[in-house]
């Protein structure tokens, strides 16, 4: 039987084996390696990638690399999980070697602590009158060599509080802004709002990174980009990737675009390990490096989506104006009430989509969400169904790009949908924006 | 973290165990029962067959790390990697064997008493300081091993682990045995080093 990969092979609390020890003894292992490390609240704090002796790469909330990995080093979190995983194809070059960062971390910061590996197996054999007794050689004046470095003492981080669920967003400007879109049934257009959305949002200057949560890839379908992707979302989560590895330009200078798949599919596995943690330390890493990201989630409001919901501090719905789609939206309200109250995101509101005014079960729909659902919930903007949708996924292009001359009309209601998504996240109009708004000189 | 010239150490002091690999073993359990007399009741199988097997995992881990600095990317299965293989063994040291953790300094000052009365001479400072920094990484290895919490996902991968050591060993004994380090059969009882 072979060890599966992705399960974790070791766990603990690093107040039993310390970070040093737990790295010293994985560097005599060839397999490649993941380290994860908790808070004493089990949030992700921080990984680390080990192979043969060499640190391959190392995150810690938004450092990456020797920065990520000294940190880590000293101050390190509570607990740990240790994963064999996937070796990739292509092996980036190591951050370094494992010995020679430590010992980096020592000089940077030398204040002692007390060796863990001396307490029982050292501290024993090292010991001059433990040393064997039968040879007359010079067994008993040999200095014992220690092997854990000298390093600063064991601190804890203070407990980084979880993204609060509610609005983050203040008056001076976004704080962190995770939205996923998310609807229980498949084709309602959650791929198309999340592009078109984070489109308008970018275009008013806003820096945003739309990231692909569906492993079919959907948001690169759309815009005719599927083989271009080196890698994907999937591959980061997996530690087979960097986000800069996989994270695309487009022309639109405030807008990338993190694909879900590259090169090859995920690990099937995929859908039946939990990565709720790994989510929301990648989501919370782009949400420093940008001002709002958007998830497209997959159909469904369990598996990858619930675990991408729970590292999301916001969510918007996604209603398809047709009966069917009516009536699994229920879904959408419970399933977010399964996640726990720390983790549950905000619902930003409840977008219309594909609605036709000639057909009374289309308008049912419309009259049946004013109705039932949460004050509040439901966009004042709706999106007719309109054959520009499918005259842009054509051309490869989102809506507005289909004639950036003269776009279609449908195209607009995205900026109004962007307006009323900046209004519920409270972010004060830009300066620019204002003036645009006088009318008199 | 062993460093080239530890290995080298390992290696060359390795050969010279391998001609009297038997008496080493014989060696071992005699100064292990003189320091501590109550662990020969933990020995109550077959000690022959127990002292072939702390040879076969000894040289397993001696084999496991002859590899130069140049193939560190290379792909070396789960069944030939000396870390999942030696916390498996820990963990049926503390499970099937209820060895007590203080255990692990004494079987570590018994193995290097051993190898200096056995290698004599050869056994030299280098030597000596290369083996402890190897004991005492497998040792701390097996002890986390031991310590593995008990979650779900943990628990499942423990079980395979464990699976994985006895036909890691097996298979090694296969591919490198000889005479020297040959075992009697897949049983794990008695395992303990």
């Amino acid at each position: 039987m072979s060890l599966a990969v992705n399960e974790p092979i070791l766990e603990g609390n690093l107040a039993d084996f310390n970070l040093v020890e737990v790295l010293q003894v994985l560097s005599l292992s060839r397999q490649y390696t993941r380290v994860e490390l908790f808070s004493e609240q089990r949030v992700l704090t921080g990984s680390i990638f080990i192979k043969s002796g060499k640190v391959v790469q190392a995150a810690n909330g938004a450092f990456r690399g020797k920065r990520a990995f000294l940190g880590l080093i000293r101050h390190p979190p509570m607990r740990f999980r240790v994963f064999r995983i996937n070796t990739p194809a292509l092996i980036p070059e190591p951050v370094g070697s494992l010995s020679h960062l430590l010992i980096e971390a020592i000089e940077a910061d030398p204040q002692p602590m007390a060796p863990k590996l001396a307490r029982s197996s050292s501290a024993r054999v090292a010991s001059p009158s433990a040393r064997p007794s039968v040879s007359a050689r010079s067994a008993a004046s040999r200095p014992a060599p220690s092997i854990t470095p000298k390093l600063p003492p064991l601190q804890r981080n203070v407990p980084r509080p979880r993204v609060d669920s509610g609005i983050l967003a203040t008056k001076q400007g976004l704080g962190q802004c995770i939205i996923a879109v998310a609807s229980p049934k498949g084709g309602s257009g959650k791929t198309t709002v999340a592009l078109n959305l984070a489109l308008s949002l970018a275009r008013r200057e806003h820096r945003v990174i739309l990231v692909d949560g569906d492993v079919n890839g959907d948001v690169m379908s759309s815009i005719d980009g599927r083989t271009s992707a080196k890698a994907g979302v999937f591959d980061v989560l997996s530690g087979g990737a960097s986000p800069e590895d996989a994270l695309r330009k487009t022309v639109v200078p405030d807008l990338e675009i993190l694909p879900a798949i590259g090169q090859s599919l995920p690990s099937p596995d995929f859908g039946f390990v939990d990565y709720r943690d790994r989510w929301h330390l990648l989501l919370s890493e782009l949400a420093q490096r940008t001002q709002i990201v958007i998830v497209d989630t997959p159909s469904g409001m369990l598996g990858v989506t619930y675990q991408i919901l729970s590292a999301c501090t916001h969510v918007i719905g996604v209603l398809q104006a047709e009966v069917i789609a009516q009536r699994s939206f229920s879904m959408f309200g419970e399933c977010l009430a399964l996640l726990p109250d720390s983790a549950r995101p905000k619902v930003l509101g409840v977008f219309l989509n594909m609605l036709q005014l000639r057909q009374t079960t289309s308008i049912d729909v419309l009259v049946r969400a004013c109705a039932k659902l949460p004050k509040d919930w439901l966009f004042e903007t709706p999106i007719p169904r309109n054959s520009a949708f499918l005259d842009a996924a054509a051309a490869g292009v989102p809506l507005h790009f289909y004639d950036p001359k003269h776009p279609p009309a449908v195209s607009w209601l995205f900026d109004t949908l962007a307006t009323e998504v900046l209004e519920r996240l409270e972010v004060a109009p830009s300066e620019a924006q204002l003036s645009q708004q006088r009318f008199l000189a | 973290m062993i460093t080239d010239s530890e290995k080298d150490e390992i290696r060359r002091t390795w050969k010279l165990v391998v001609p009297i690999g038997s008496t080493a073993a014989d060696l071992f359990y005699k100064r292990l029962f003189e320091l501590r007399p109550e662990y020969a009741a933990l020995f109550t199988s077959d000690l022959a067959a127990q002292k072939r097997k702390l040879v076969q995992m000894l040289a397993f881990i001696v084999k496991s790390l002859d590899w130069p600095e140049s193939a560190w990317k290379d792909a070396v299965s789960a069944e030939e990697d000396l870390v999942l293989v030696v916390l498996a063994l820990g963990r049926r040291h503390k499970d099937l064997y209820r060895i007590p953790e203080e255990s692990y300094a004494v079987v570590g000052e018994a193995l290097l008493w051993t190898l200096d009365y056995g290698l004599g001479p050869a056994f030299d400072d280098s030597a000596r300081a290369a083996w402890l920094h190897v004991y005492q990484l497998v040792s701390t290895t097996m002890r986390m091993g031991a310590a593995m919490t008990n979650g779900n996902a943990a628990l499942e991968a423990r079980e395979q682990s464990e699976e994985l050591g006895e036909a890691a060993l097996e298979d090694f004994q296969r591919k490198f045995g000889h005479e020297e380090i040959k075992a009697t059969g897949s049983s794990s009882r008695g395992e303990t080093v």
